[in-house]
């Protein structure tokens, strides 16, 4: 029992090393805060590790992925009414354009539906395919395709008029 | 950034900004990442610790508990969940490090799946053993009320006067609401949502309209009102919470916090994660780990009411111990229960002192 427990707990070990960076990317570009990022990632974490012992190597940074977006759905489901921000932190250098640019976009994707910015992060950051964010999230593979659509001409409409706007 | 959003630049863009990201945040050693595995399981555990904390000011009133498991099994014993409120002077706060390895106190709550009775104990991240306590469960004949541990969050809910306690025994993400009519006529109704994260709500409310007890971590938590006293309790980041209490004449009662064992050895962890599934009932292992702290001077100890009741705060050197190490917080209830009191000294090692007082 104890030597199945270690053994688990090195293979969890390792997986949180490894799976780590890529579930705290995605958790952030859906939240658009770094603190709620990490807070979906660990209770992604807990989770996986809980259910361990039935998730294949494999197939654990899928269920991890799963789980992160899961809570977030609950998550913002619990917190309906409250208009969830991006708290994108302050440039602690000089601005330029790539910073611009990346929190740019990051703050666009905060004002999208948060369907829409599920499927967007998931189908084109993640680079899941329709069918996989369509299963992923419990949707059909249409609403895939009209979040994902939507989603992606409200940011160009969004990015023109921020440039616009900036010029 | 060109306004031409296509998909690819779309891509690129989402990944430059989450890559922008993780420069801003560098990428954590291996070591703080094992810590983190561990805040990870441990971070569930506030849900519990908050509520324990809570439960440690409400159960004052009652002495009583209810733990109930996902098998739908409930159990009643005395509140020495309130128990869990274990402190270190501030002489020794001082010497807790913030990284490393060494927490000063970790308390376990288990509950045992065969008598039913919870296992408090108290030890240090060492293993050593400061203090346990095995309550046996016991009826209710009053109306009390209860705290509800589904698994290892933390709800709190409201028993009537008849004993049958309106108790809701729910599985993560579901919620859940109760009622009940206390001794002096007032109807309470209690909701919460038992999260599938750490996360917890639960509010209980007086029909008056009055929030008797709301606390949702994750947030800064909501006030309490409680015998026209009002409780106000704040988190500060992912690993603190405390209280304060002020008295009915805008005093300070008095203030506390809990502080999450940052550094318990993965040895340490609470036996749910190895033996109980997300889905399975929780199995007799099932426990919450933790520590807490209150920042209270050696040998200082305040009288204060609540309500009706008399809070004492003791220290060890008041019990007749060593100087330095728990305060216990003893209330006289207007039903003349009184809680428990725990008593550790850990250079002794094995110290365990109960009293109840009737």
């Amino acid at each position: 029992m104890a030597k199945a427990r270690a053994e688990r707990d090195t293979q969890f070990t390792a997986f949180v090393e490894t799976a780590s960076p890529s579930l705290l990317r995605t958790a952030w570009l859906l939240t658009g805060d770094h603190h709620t990022a990490h807070e979906l990632v660990q209770a992604a974490l807990v989770k996986t590790y809980l259910a361990w012992p039935r998730v294949r190597p494999e197939g654990a940074a899928a269920y991890a992925r799963r789980v992160l977006v899961n809570e977030r759905t609950d998550r913002w489901r619990r917190r309906h009414g409250e208009v969830v921000l991006a708290e994108v932190p302050e440039p602690t250098a000089a601005p330029d354009d790539t910073v611009d640019d990346r929190d740019l976009i990051v703050r666009l994707l905060g004002e999208l539906p948060e369907q829409q910015r599920r499927v967007v992060v998931l189908r084109y950051y993640v680079d899941l395919s329709e069918q996989a964010v369509a299963e992923l999230l419990g949707i059909s593979v249409g609403s895939v395709k009209s979040a994902a659509s939507r989603g992606l001409t409200s940011l160009r409409a969004d990015l023109a008029t921020t440039e616009g706007g900036s010029r | 950034m060109t306004p031409d959003l296509t998909e690819q630049r779309l891509r690129e863009q989402l990944t430059a900004a989450a890559d922008g990201e993780s420069d801003r945040y560098p990428e954590m050693d291996v070591d703080t990442l094992l810590a983190r595995g561990e805040l990870v399981l441990r971070r569930r555990r506030l849900a519990l610790l908050a509520g324990a904390a809570v439960a440690g000011l409400v159960l004052a009133f009652s002495g009583w508990a209810v733990l109930s498991d996902r098998s739908g099994e409930d159990r009643t014993l005395p509140a020495t969940i309130s128990t869990v409120d274990e402190s270190v002077t501030e002489l020794d706060l001082g010497a807790i490090p913030q990284t490393g390895r060494v927490t000063p106190l970790v308390a376990e709550v288990g509950v045992d799946e065969v008598s039913g009775s919870l296992d408090f104990l108290l030890r240090t991240d060492d293993g050593a053993v400061l203090a346990s306590r095995s309550s046996v469960p016991g009826g209710m004949d009053e109306a009390r009320w209860a705290t509800m541990i589904p698994g290892l969050t933390v709800a709190l809910l409201p028993i009537d006067a008849t004993g049958a306690a309106p108790i809701w025994i729910g599985e993560p993400t579901e919620q859940g609401s109760a009622a009940t009519r206390t001794p002096d006529g007032r109807m309470l109704v209690a909701w919460w949502t038992v999260g599938s994260s750490y996360e917890t709500f639960c509010d209980v409310i007086w029909t008056d309209g009055k929030t008797a007890f709301s606390a949702y971590h994750d947030v800064s938590l909501p006030s309490v009102v409680m015998d026209d006293t009002v409780f106000f309790f704040g988190s500060v980041g992912p690993t603190y919470l405390g209280f304060i209490g002020p008295s009915r004449d805008g005093g300070v009662l008095g203030t506390a916090g809990v502080q999450l064992a940052l550094n318990v050895p993965p040895d340490h962890l609470p036996a749910v994660w190895a033996d109980a599934g997300d889905s399975g009932p929780v199995s007799s292992g099932a426990r919450g780990l933790f520590a807490t702290r209150i920042p209270v001077a050696d040998g200082e100890a305040s009288l204060e009411t609540i309500g009706d009741a008399k809070v004492r705060l003791l220290t060890t050197h008041e019990l007749g111990g060593p100087d330095g190490l728990m305060l216990v917080a003893v209330l006289d209830g207007p039903r003349g229960s009184v809680a428990g009191v725990t008593y550790a000294d850990p250079r002794v090692g094995t110290v365990t002192g109960i009293t109840d007082v009737e």
